[in-house]
């Protein structure tokens, strides 16, 4: 089910912009409300289905945490920032280990997706937050995505490759 | 622009993000129609992305889903159980046992490969069949409000324009017996991406309080119901709305006669 493959991600990101786990998980599910309620106007031609229901997730996330309600809520609990990450290995459906890729992007580049694409900043909010110029904003959203691609793409080719390779030998072994 | 300056521009990470400026969003979708290839850019930069999510995923805990689930109410979906014909063929010119391991092989190899095609259209048939449950769901929405404002306790209450919007129409569908308010949207003024309508109740000797913020896709729909308002307002809002309203933006003041 469409929620199995994709509450966790979203949840990741409804939690870092409300940091409350218990608030976060009730805006996933009125977020796919929103999702199941609006699915029509879904356009494939506009970007991926992941975009899509991240931006509705996102934007009621951002929406809670401007209201009063969240308001009250803040005053009456801890302001203490709690981190919740998965602790296991993350494989992509492509077998790929995405936690590695991670590794080889620097942490400048993490800081400034985490704060645009992760919590919703857009990228003046970002420049301010993180202290650096707009244009640096840009600069390292383009070269963490351009990493990203570049590792994905070539941990993919040496996967199929590996795959491939293995075939090719079981069949040569056993005619031999 | 030709592609390698828009692949260099690092407006196609922006549009992805939905981070463009309409003008910069034109460029895109002319620089896509002129060079298709850019659709695989665009495919890799979305694929990091969810990548990039995954990481950072949190777990639910299973009664979010089990809510969900209850709100949602998803019709059961018929299993197709067809299985395929096995054609049996036990000739061979090598030898049944070395035949079958490469056909083994073989299939694994092509399973692998059409991996990606069959996610992708396990996902269009999740989005269908969400699709036709979500139609459902409308027409039960529909239907209860159809039979809110055509409850005999329920009146109308029609909203009076300020000045600056004329162009205003809005009534409010309220019973106080039951405690529901639906808005009916006529007419409203343009407001630009980054701001919302938002709903206010006002009454004697405290500050307005705020409730619904919406963007003024539906024309019918449902607004919270407050206790002894003497009028509910709406004004435009920066985005999500605020804790108090802009008075230089009312739009419209609805009385509760």
């Amino acid at each position: 089910m469409l929620y199995d493959d994709y509450s966790p991600a979203l949840l990741g990101v409804i939690v870092r912009i409300v940091n409350d786990k218990e608030l976060a998980e009730e805006i996933l599910q009125k977020s796919f409300l929103k999702i199941w309620q609006n699915i029509d106007s879904y356009d494939s031609a506009k970007g991926s289905f992941f975009t899509w229901i991240l931006t509705i997730a996102r934007h009621s996330a951002i929406d809670e945490v401007r209201s009063k309600r969240f308001e009250n809520l803040e005053k009456t609990n801890s302001l203490e920032t709690t981190v919740y990450e998965l602790d296991h290995t993350i494989l992509s459906s492509d077998g790929i280990d995405v936690n590695k890729l991670l590794s080889a992007l620097d942490q400048k580049y993490k800081d400034v997706l985490d704060v645009v694409y992760l919590q919703g900043y857009s990228h003046s909010e970002a420049a301010k937050k993180l202290d650096i110029p707009l244009g640096t904003v840009k600069t390292r959203i383009k070269k963490a995505l351009s990493t990203l691609r570049s590792q994905l793409i070539t941990e993919k080719t040496l996967f199929r490759n590996g795959m491939l390779l293995l075939i090719l030998i079981s069949i040569t072994a056993l005619w031999q | 622009m030709n592609i390698a300056d828009i692949r260099e521009s690092g407006l196609l990470e922006l549009y992805v993000l939905n981070e463009v400026s309409e003008d910069d969003r034109r460029i895109v979708l002319a620089a896509i129609e002129k060079y298709p290839e850019l659709k695989k850019d665009i495919q890799e930069i979305e694929y990091s992305l969810l990548q990039y999510a995954k990481v950072h995923s949190v777990m639910p805990s299973s009664g979010t889903k089990a809510k969900l689930l209850q709100n949602l109410d998803p019709p059961p979906v018929s299993q197709n159980t067809a299985k395929p014909d096995n054609t049996k063929n036990r000739r061979s010119f090598f030898g049944p046992f070395v035949t079958a391991l490469i056909i083994g092989l073989g299939s694994i190899a092509a399973l692998f490969f059409t991996r990606n095609e069959m996610q992708q259209l396990s996902t269009e048939y999740e989005n269908e069949k969400i699709l036709c449950d979500s139609l459902k769901l409308a027409e039960q929405q529909r239907q209860e409000i159809f039979a809110g404002i055509t409850n005999p306790n329920s009146k109308i209450l029609v909203g009076d324009a300020t000045e600056n919007y004329e162009e205003t129409v809005v009534y409010i569908h309220n019973n106080p017996s039951s405690g529901k308010n639906y808005l009916q949207i006529k007419e409203l003024p343009n407001i630009a991406s980054d701001q919302s309508y938002q709903l206010w109740s006002l009454k004697d000797g405290v500050d307005p309080i705020p409730l619904d913020v919406f963007q003024g896709g539906d024309s019918l729909f449902e607004i919270q119901f407050e206790e002894n308002t003497n009028a509910y307002a709406i004004t435009i809002e920066p985005l999500g709305g605020q804790s108090s309203p802009t008075l230089e933006q009312l739009i419209t003041v609805i009385p509760v006669s």
